[in-house]
């Protein structure tokens, strides 16, 4: 439980840190301005940082991860997406795979019976809290931009119509608001109630996910309950993407925890799993096309080998090898 | 780096990464400057409104849409405040001091928060 334990302190003492600094030590300037920029550049250097030493690192030889049949004579059916054998059929897996999850979509979990027999079954639950929970963050994440640009931009506006479009509370409840909570707090539940889970899990899988519940909340809060004064934010934004460094009056302190705790999931990103979103893309066991056996991939550095042939040794050695009585295949 | 990374890979991922930047810095790519958009207050000052203003700023759309319901639904058409000050639960009450429809839009274009109001009521 431990392992579980001091990730949620962790992010119970990062929210409590901006409330405390804020209300009480005045700190409003470093919370609002000075650590967004650095939490920016550190995110936005780190990932492509990340992605580039990814495509720099050599890949000499396919090997692809498949499960359906390979290209092969023309009158058996090749599986096209399970083991693509071109470029396009390539891209088109690695698109169902970030976009549908596809390979989570085969999930089974093992039971073990009296018997004892153990007994597969499949386990749709992850797939769908995940997909649930990546579709939200995206649509939440684009809907952040009304609060980045003065003009608020249409596809920003019909996302929020969208994603608003039961009409219930004041101010309109959203869907992903619902989704994301209750995606995360399945995702976070499914890792402590199995034991078998509980063991493979680690302090840095909880992390990301408490840290993502408590700016779900924190933002929530925000939205429904406690209030910030809106107008404020979004003047603090707006200074922010273009350079102007004050800090207007009068944002409540929950804002702040909401942004730092933003902030420090955005400067852990590019260290940690969360860099998934980038190496999903990345990753050859699933971008390359399975065509080992049409083409002849040679690992770009093998060394020159200076390879000397029995002829050429012969050739050297003929008259030794003739007086100590050794046989040569040319006279 | 000895390994030849191929054309089509190397585009591949610098499109990736140039969408990814242009994701995280599309509100910096935005035209227009800093400037605070003054929030609009009552014209007549002296008066105080039915709440504060910290609470109407906050939870205005929850005073309205409770006028909505007590005034159609229960025929509550007088708020009272627990001052004792009575105001009729009409929006025309609001725009007295509150100009028009106006006050209203600066805000919530700003933030865009779209109020339901104006789908009825029309000429404010």
């Amino acid at each position: 439980m431990k392992k579980a334990i001091v990730p949620f302190a962790a992010v119970l003492l990062l929210a409590v840190l901006p409330y405390v600094a804020v209300q009480f030590a005045g700190l409003g300037f470093l919370f609002g301005i000075i650590i967004p920029y650095i939490a920016i550049v550190v995110f936005t250097t780190g990932v492509v940082y990340r992605v580039i030493d990814w495509a720099r690192s050599p890949v000499p030889f396919r090997i692809p991860t498949t499960c359906g049949q390979e290209k092969s004579l023309d009158w058996i059916k090749q599986d096209k997406l399970e083991n693509p054998s071109n470029f396009f059929q390539a891209v088109a897996r690695v698109l169902s795979e970030v976009l549908f999850f596809r390979s989570l979509f085969r999930n089974t979990k093992a039971e073990l019976h009296d018997g004892p027999k153990l007994a597969y079954g499949s386990s749709k639950f992850l797939w769908l809290a995940g997909l649930a929970f990546h579709w939200s963050m995206l649509v939440i994440v684009l809907r952040h931009y009304r609060f980045f640009i003065e003009k608020v931009p249409g596809f920003v506006q019909i996302l929020e119509a969208g994603d608003g479009f039961l009409d219930v509370t004041l101010p309109a409840l959203y869907l992903t608001d619902i989704v994301i909570l209750a995606a995360v707090t399945f995702l976070v539940v499914r890792r402590l109630q199995d034991a078998k889970m509980r063991l493979i899990s680690l302090p840095t899988d909880y992390f990301p996910l408490f840290m993502i519940l408590a700016i779900a909340v924190a933002g929530v809060f925000m939205r429904y309950l406690t209030k910030v004064d809106v107008m404020s934010v979004k003047d603090l934004m707006i200074n922010l993407v273009h350079f102007n460094m004050t800090l207007p009056e009068g944002i409540g302190p929950l804002f702040y925890v909401h942004l730092f705790l933003v902030c420090m999931l955005a400067i852990y990103f590019p260290f940690s799993k969360l860099m998934h979103m980038g190496g999903i893309f990345m990753s050859p066991t699933r971008n390359l096309s399975n065509n080992s056996r049409e083409k002849r991939h040679i690992n770009p550095w093998n060394p020159d080998i200076k390879i000397r042939t029995y002829a050429e040794y012969e050739d050297e050695f003929r008259e030794k090898m003739k007086k100590a009585n050794l046989p040569v295949e040319k006279k | 780096m000895r390994r030849v990374m191929k054309i089509r890979e190397r585009i591949l991922i610098f499109c990736g990464l140039a969408l990814f930047l242009f994701v995280v810095s599309y509100a910096f790519l935005q035209e227009g400057k800093a400037k605070k958009i003054p929030t609009p207050v009552a014209e007549s000052a002296s008066e105080q409104c039915v709440e504060s203003r910290e609470y109407m700023r906050a939870n205005h759309m929850l005073l309205l849409d409770d006028w909505r319901h007590g005034a159609v639904r229960e025929g509550e058409r007088i708020h009272v405040t627990p001052d004792g000050r009575k105001f009729e639960k009409n929006l025309s009450t609001c725009f007295q001091c509150h100009g028009s429809r106006g006050f209203c839009v600066r805000c919530h274009t700003y933030a865009s928060a779209k109020p339901n109001c104006f789908s009825c009521h029309h000429e404010m």
